[in-house]
């Protein structure tokens, strides 16, 4: 039986790029999109160099906790029904910029929400089907920009003086902060391991579609300085077909390659912190 | 003891930006809006995140007999309260003579009534033993007539010139009024397309909802009486009271006629 591997965020960017590598590996696919017209557009995408891969997508909102359920009851009779209820490999991909504070309708900052949240309570939801696995692993895509982060734990949301880039890093240091504690929470699990990505700077249009003024522009600017989508969906691709023997500490992956996370993001209370704090905050 | 708030328009952008800085501050509350579930949501992630007590009951200013199944669920809740937030409104935008005549009449019903309708009744609930506070929100919009948001704007002098008068009344009873007059915010993907199609001027105009909110109730605390924020739209509302209002208008028609060819679609929103 093939291995499964579920992808966030996977209707454009890196994440189709990574589906599309994966299929060609012998992965079936299970997508997640916002869209059903974008859902559609990528199966077609991926089915043009691999005919006969089994995949499928799903639509949720993960800015939403509600959507999250949902989704992961959806995937996981999915997975029961074909899969025995396994499923190998979960990748955090996706991702949301925004440029001002805006709060979700479960009253969560939106970067907050779609950027670290939503990996947290995905992952919780399905890691009993992970464990069914016999290497199973979760990836969640960071990014470079956590380097420059801080947590403040009395303002984790950033209420109070908000700053899109300030508020963007710091999901992506939560994202690291979160690996750490999964690979410390699971260690027991049959070789569990999670991997932080960073794709390094991808030329996707994330940044484009909720900015405006300067950050937009600068965005447009830069990420033509940047890889491919495939490029960089290329440590994904790794670290989830390659068995990869982990390292002490070592999560964090750029270019194919482990690589020292952010001092802050090894920091045992705060990573046990946030955890507890995210547990709360995603209860049923 | 606690400290208990109500807030109307709630599930709004500005509204849930006003619940999460008050439960952030720790305050217990009570919300409201038209949509129950939209309450029920927000209510239960709050509590969930916050531990404090959130209490919720939909209402609908259009429909007398909500109004008074409303403020019966707040008498038999026998809560005290500290500040009220009446954050509802609504606007259509668009040419007064081209709009449905029943959208017209919402606006002016929505924005005026509900602030008259809770103003009135909270004082029978406040905590005697403190200050009470009240945050009208009206907006930039309120100090002139503007042509394509004439009721809107009418709708906010009206709290603005309502609030004014309250706040002596209400020194009885240890109270005060602040109005927030922001101009354009950022709240949704609507509103946020709005302010991009205003280009510089949107983006320089444009404050981040959760610092609006929390100098809005600091100054309220403090028993101030207009919150504008921002530097620019500080400075663009006293160059306006330096001309005489057609002059102000004329100008605002003229620029907005270039904007709304920009924007073809319909904003609902409290800005």
């Amino acid at each position: 039986m093939n291995k499964l591997i579920m992808i966030t965020g996977s209707t454009s960017g890196i994440g189709l790029a990574a589906a599309k590598s994966l299929a060609k590996k012998g992965f079936d696919i299970i997508g997640v999109g916002r869209s059903e017209e974008k859902c559609y557009k990528a199966i077609k995408e991926i089915r043009k160099e691999n005919a006969n891969v089994a995949i499928r997508y799903f639509i949720a909102d993960l800015s939403l906790q509600s959507e999250i359920r949902k989704l992961c009851t959806e995937v996981t009779d999915y997975i029961d029904e074909n899969y025995e209820g396994r499923l190998d490999v979960l990748v955090n991909n996706a991702g949301a910029f925004t440029t001002y504070y805006t709060l979700t309708n479960e009253g969560f900052e939106m970067q907050f929400a779609v950027n670290h949240l939503a990996p947290f309570l995905i992952t919780d939801l399905m890691m009993s089907a992970l464990k069914k696995s016999k290497h199973p692993k979760v990836l969640t895509t960071s990014s470079n920009s956590h380097y420059g982060a801080k947590i403040d734990f009395d303002n984790l949301m950033l209420s109070k003086n908000y700053n899109q880039l300030r508020a963007y890093k710091r999901t992506k240091l939560m994202n690291v902060l979160f690996t750490y504690e999964l690979n410390k929470r699971y260690k027991d699990v049959n070789n569990f391991t999670a991997f932080a990505v960073d794709p390094a700077l991808v030329n996707t249009s994330m940044g484009e579609k909720n900015t405006n003024g300067l950050a937009k522009l600068v965005w447009s600017i830069r990420k033509h300085k940047g890889v491919s989508p495939e490029e960089g969906a290329s440590t994904i691709v790794y670290l989830a077909s390659e068995n990869i023997k982990r390292k002490d500490k070592g999560y964090y992956y750029k270019n194919c390659e482990y690589k020292c996370p952010n001092k802050k993001a090894l920091n045992k209370e705060s990573a046990n912190r946030l955890w507890k704090i995210s547990s709360r905050y995603c209860e049923a | 003891m606690k400290k208990h708030v109500m807030i109307t328009g709630a599930t709004g952008g500005l509204g849930k930006a006003f619940v999460v800085e008050f439960a952030r501050r720790g305050y217990n509350l009570f919300i409201t809006d038209l949509n129950e579930k939209a309450l029920k949501t927000l209510g239960d992630s709050i509590k969930k995140c916050y531990g404090v007590e959130v209490k919720y009951k939909p209402m609908d200013f259009l429909n007398e007999k909500s109004f008074d199944e409303y403020w019966q669920v707040v008498r038999e809740s026998g809560i005290k309260f500290n500040m009220l937030v009446n954050v509802a409104g609504v606007d259509f935008e668009g040419e007064f003579f081209e709009q449905n005549v029943k959208n017209i009449m919402s606006i002016a019903k929505i924005n005026m009534l509900s602030v008259l309708g809770n103003t009135r009744m909270i004082v029978d609930y406040i905590d005697d033993a403190q200050k009470f506070r009240i945050i009208n929100v009206s907006s930039l919009a309120g100090f002139y007539s503007m042509p394509f948001k004439a009721t809107y704007s009418a709708s906010k002098t009206f709290i603005n010139s309502i609030s004014t008068a309250l706040n002596y009344e209400l020194k009885e009873y240890n109270g005060s009024i602040t109005t927030l007059c922001p101009a354009g915010m950022a709240t949704r993907n609507d509103t946020i397309e709005s302010i991009k199609s205003q280009g510089f001027m949107g983006s320089i105009t444009t404050l981040n909802t959760c610092d609006i909110v929390s100098n809005t109730i600091d100054y309220a605390q403090k028993g101030k009486r207009t919150y504008i924020p921002g530097v620019v739209n500080n400075v663009l509302k006293k160059i306006g009271m330096l001309f005489p209002k057609h002059v102000v208008s004329s100008l605002i028609y003229q620029r907005w006629a270039k904007t709304r060819e920009k924007v073809k679609t319909t904003i609902r929103g409290t800005a």
